[in-house]
């Protein structure tokens, strides 16, 4: 989330277990671990947790974020800090619609599309 | 204006998908669904073979607040495969306790994987469903 605060901008919050109401029912080891944390700034809500189900973290390719940024110096730089370590699957181009569209895959496996459009469409 | 919205893969059903979100939603198309025979040539790209043409190059809906998911269909022809993770939830905060079991129950409708909706510690109304298409959906409801 650190990460993304560095991307995207925004405040963070986070909760840990420890902090929580129920720290009580969980394992001393689990007392550090993200509970609840929070990314938001003025176009989006990002949540996140450490808490993942008993089947363990599974990285899907069917949901991704797309970002419409406002301008190119928004979209390249917004491309260039979050493909960082991560693989730049379709990197920016201009499309068909006069858009730059771009797609790319994070470090931490999440996937996003980034797109600039002169005017709104 | 910038903006932020969330954008789903299917294999092969974005179209079907799609109409379900948009019976559930009771929303219309932001406009009209374009699909890969609707793409101009280009150079240096191959054109779809025939059973790809139909598919959903881009469609867009709005949800809740503004919000509008999107999809697009993966294609077998350029090896597209389709995954569903657990990595991702969408998560919806809608305005009433009647509305998030009305969404709920709609969205559960042969899906799997469900939490049912429950009050929490944090004081919300909250549930998570895998909706049969492979979209993970969280409620957050803080109204009593």
């Amino acid at each position: 989330m650190n990460f993304y605060k560095r991307c995207l901008g925004g405040k963070l919050i986070f909760q840990t277990v420890g902090e929580s109401d129920n720290s009580g029912k969980m394992p001393a080891k689990m007392k550090d671990c993200i509970l609840h944390a929070e990314l938001r700034n003025e176009k989006l809500l990002i949540m996140a947790t450490d808490m993942v189900s008993e089947g363990g973290l599974i990285k899907g390719n069917s949901v991704s974020l797309m970002l419409n940024c406002h301008s190119e110096k928004e979209i390249r730089e917004c491309y260039q800090k979050l493909s960082q370590g991560g693989e730049q699957t379709h990197p920016l181009k201009l499309t068909f619609r006069n858009a730059i569209f771009g797609g790319l895959t994070d470090k931490y496996g999440n996937r996003w599309m980034l797109n600039y459009q002169d005017k709104d469409h | 204006m910038s903006k932020v919205s969330i954008y789903l893969n299917f294999q092969g059903n974005t179209e079907e998908a799609f109409n379900f979100y948009k019976s559930v939603f009771n929303t219309e198309f932001s406009s009209p669904i374009m699909y890969n025979r609707d793409i101009p040539p280009m150079e240096g790209m191959p054109p779809f073979p025939e059973n790809e043409k139909g598919k959903v190059m881009h469609v867009a809906l709005p949800i809740l607040g503004g919000t509008q998911i999107m999809g697009t269909d993966m294609l077998e022809s350029m090896g597209h495969k389709l995954k569903i993770g657990n990595n991702t939830t969408i998560n919806l905060e809608p305005d009433t306790r009647e509305e998030t079991e009305r969404l709920f129950k709609a969205l559960s409708e042969g899906g799997s994987d469900t939490m049912p909706l429950m009050d929490q510690f944090w004081g919300a109304y909250w549930g998570v469903t895998l909706d049969r298409y492979g979209i993970r959906w969280m409620f957050n409801c803080y109204t009593k």
